[in-house]
């Protein structure tokens, strides 16, 4: 993944790539959640924000990422500016692909996000430094991904087939709940993490454990490539 | 001791040799997890047997049967709704409504 394309024209390349009718499937979603969100219509700034921190909370794809993100991060203020950035990207794209009805395959998504996470584990090993003498920049590198990371959101509401009626602040709040969900989620590994940090272990694992975060990276990827071409078969 | 204050990690760079192996350990480790467990567990995909040994064949098979049938299912409802919608809008709307 390069980063030193235009960020539009990477979008267009890869939304021409992999826009495909999405797969009527229960992806990722709580069938409870879309059950509920069929039978009802309207604005419903709780409910959406609920969800939206509860996909956030319960997504471990984005949680790694994130973990990944933060690894190396240990000022407050980083963290604040990478997060922003993240959540800048993910906006965009949950707003601007549930508007447009843009639905782009789930399982190509979240093999991306599956690369995201071991393209940060890579960067947090300093791989690219190594490999061509300097690593692409982090922050866009967060915002790109965060663009990617927004396109699963999106898919995902998209597949829920909520009702139009009071659509856009149903999506503001789905983001700020996002937002909620994430910082929830991230004050929990930063409190983990820098209970690690005050150990002698910290300095020793380091390595080992962004080659484990890697090594999930790869997981998701190929659970999500698999995934696309097993629902590809159903020929829906 | 003190810890790096920003985010560039320490200046000392790892080998190259040191990044590659861990790479394909990674990649090693992906990809036995998937072969033995992921993929029969969620598809039915099962290369090596170790699924149907460990029993998660069976739950993969089930699940790509139920999304199968999920996906059909979905196209019909949604035809369904929409005609019930149309129909709910004829009740609720006679001709001469002004609304």
């Amino acid at each position: 993944m390069t980063h030193r394309v235009p960020v539009l024209r990477a979008l267009a390349v890869s939304a021409a790539l992999i826009v495909a009718p999405s797969v009527a499937l229960a992806h990722g979603v709580a069938s409870g959640d879309k059950g509920y969100l069929q039978e009802v219509s309207g604005v419903l700034l709780i409910p959406f924000a609920y969800l939206g921190a509860k996909h956030m909370v319960t997504g471990y794809d984005h949680l790694l990422f994130l973990l990944g993100v933060i690894f190396f991060l240990y000022r407050l203020k980083d963290v604040a500016l990478y997060v922003t950035l993240f959540a800048a990207g993910h906006s965009v794209t949950l707003l601007a692909g549930v508007l447009t009805g843009v639905s782009v395959n789930a399982y190509l998504i979240d093999a991306i996000i599956g690369l995201s996470v071991v393209y940060k584990a890579l960067d947090n090993l300093r791989a690219f430094d190594r490999w061509f003498g300097r690593a692409p920049n982090p922050r866009v590198a967060v915002l790109v991904f965060g663009l990617f990371h927004g396109m699963g959101l999106a898919t995902k509401i998209l597949d829920f087939q909520v009702s139009p009626e009071g659509l856009v602040p149903n999506l503001v709040a789905f983001n700020v709940g996002v937002e909620l969900g994430q910082l929830l989620a991230l004050s929990m590994i930063l409190i983990a993490m820098s209970y690690w940090r005050r150990t002698g272990s910290f300095a020793r694992r380091a390595w080992t454990a962004n080659v484990a975060i890697m090594s999930a990276g790869f997981v998701l990827m190929g659970y999500q490539l698999v995934g696309f071409f097993v629902t590809r078969s159903f020929g829906v | 001791m003190p810890l790096p204050a920003s985010s560039t990690p320490p200046p000392e760079l790892p080998s190259s040799r040191a990044l590659i192996r861990s790479t394909l350990a990674a990649l090693a480790v992906a990809v036995v997890l998937l072969l033995t467990t992921v993929l029969p567990a969620e598809y039915g995909i099962d290369p090596t047997g170790a699924g149907r040994v460990l029993g998660l064949t069976h739950m993969g098979e089930i699940k790509v049967r139920l999304a199968r049938e999920a996906a059909a299912d979905a196209a019909a409802d949604a035809a369904a709704i929409d005609e019930a919608m149309d129909d709910a809008e004829a009740v609720a709307t006679p001709p001469d409504s002004t609304a």
